[in-house]
């Protein structure tokens, strides 16, 4: 079956697992919040489940701290394709204040180079950023992840020359 | 009765099991003041929409006797449902009541027999708590399935053997606070934490047919309560009372949401014990009289 056979199918039925990578819990408190009754995420048929092998899609928090390192390329491991990350908030996207720390890998983009040199595939990945993020986006951002909606702008990388 | 309808009455728990558990979601969510399933092919296809996901999924495999154990109890509850139908139809062959009870213990013996031949930790937890709970009620249960289904006794002694049952098949259906053995967010999944993919897929299939038996089980001992069990009408009744009495065990299951889980099966013992004592009192009662 392709990839994008497989995605439709995570469409339907997206089984969320919360992974903290690290972050100060204020990115965790906000997906909790999202998966209240209040904004009643089992809508889109979203469901929170507790063990990684029974996830489609990861909600990813955290900068990656060097010591919680060995344990999320662990887990991200155990997650059976396929995989779909949503990285939510300043840390995860990328780094946040500690982007160039010694102790963090530095968000989740740098830190896929370390997945792809251990042969972890990521199919998927959708940025949230914000400081919180508020519940919202990160609705917004797995139904991106999801198809549901299009992504609006385009990702451009601009250099600045001092 | 042709094979048609004998082949159409045994298709029907396999094909309505998920969808009664999509509406129990929804009857749920209307509860807690939420939406659920969004639009009416989730309201009633949520449940087939997460096993066919299943099915597309990665199998991550950890042990090839796990995946045996899981096929097999899905086969063991499949001919247990199969064997409740033909008792459906013909309610006054009492082998197909003895072969149902066996069918019944062999399947829940497969779903401990899964729970432990996991080496993870979480998984031994659940299983532990999954043999707790059996023992508090299993044997009760089919005891008490095996006196209302083949001897007439008083209606005192029929009322309380429909309470262990009422009470036994709300707790062997796995819900709160009896799906300790998994426990979610507790001990991450429990005895399900290793299953992935299809194998998911099939102890989710199995526990919702495990499910539909045991409502209408359920449902045909309340209508045998109440003396109108063992027509061609009380099976028709039974078959549109089942998902009835699904929705009320997932009500009961909202409203027992705040419950501990680790005082759940201690509070079950005690009261199983008070029942069947009281059974016994009554027993002895009726035996005087006589």
């Amino acid at each position: 079956m392709k990839l994008e056979e497989r995605l439709r199918g995570v469409r339907r039925s997206p089984w969320v697992y919360h992974l903290n990578s690290g972050s100060c819990n204020a990115c965790d408190i906000e997906i909790l919040d999202a998966l209240t009754p209040f904004f009643d995420a089992e809508r889109f048929g979203v469901k929170l489940v507790a063990s990684p092998r029974h996830a489609d899609v990861v909600l990813f928090t955290g900068p990656v701290t060097r010591e919680a390192l060995p344990k999320v390329v662990k887990t991200l491991k155990a997650v059976p394709r396929p995989r779909i990350v949503v990285a939510i908030g300043s840390c995860a996207v990328g780094g946040g204040i500690w982007w160039n720390t010694y102790s963090t890998i530095g968000g989740f983009e740098k830190f896929q180079g370390v997945l792809k040199q251990q042969g972890v595939e990521i199919d998927k990945v959708v940025y949230v950023p914000g400081c919180p993020a508020r519940p919202e986006a990160i609705i917004y951002g797995l139904l991106l992840a999801l198809g549901y909606v299009k992504q609006k702008v385009s990702k451009v990388v601009k250099v600045v020359e001092s | 009765m042709d094979y048609t309808s004998l082949a159409l009455i045994t298709a029907i728990p396999f094909l309505v099991a998920p969808i009664y558990d999509s509406i129990e979601r929804k009857v749920k969510a209307a509860i807690q003041s939420r939406i659920g399933p969004l639009g009416l092919a989730r309201s009633f296809l949520q449940s087939w929409f997460d096993l066919i996901k299943l099915f597309s999924k990665e199998l991550v495999l950890t042990s090839y006797g796990m995946a045996l154990i899981t096929i097999l109890e899905l086969l063991f509850v499949s001919i247990t449902v199969v064997i409740l139908q033909i008792f459906l139809i013909t309610p006054q062959l009492e082998w197909v009541i003895a072969l149902l009870i066996t069918f019944l213990s062999i399947s829940s013996a497969f779903s401990l027999i899964r729970a432990i031949s996991l080496d993870n930790p979480f998984s031994s937890i659940g299983a532990f708590r999954e043999f707790y709970v059996t023992l508090a009620v299993e044997g009760f249960f089919l005891s008490s399935l095996a006196i209302m289904l083949l001897v007439e006794e008083p209606i005192i002694i029929k009322m309380l053997l429909f309470c262990i049952a009422a009470l036994s098949c709300y707790v062997l259906s796995g819900r709160t606070p009896f799906d300790i053995a998994e426990a979610e967010p507790e001990i991450a999944s429990g005895v399900y934490i290793e299953l992935s993919g299809p194998l998911l897929a099939t102890t989710s299939y199995s526990l919702h047919i495990r499910r539909y038996v045991l409502a209408e089980i359920l449902s045909y001992t309340l209508l045998k309560l109440i003396g109108i069990a063992g027509t061609g009408f009380a099976s028709l009744i039974t078959l549109l009372l089942t998902p009835i009495t699904w929705i009320v065990l997932g009500v009961v299951s909202v409203m027992l949401g705040r419950t501990r889980v680790d005082v759940g099966p201690i509070t079950l013992l005690k009261v199983m014990l008070i029942l069947i004592f009281l059974m016994f009192v009554a027993m002895i009662f009726v035996v005087r009289l006589v």
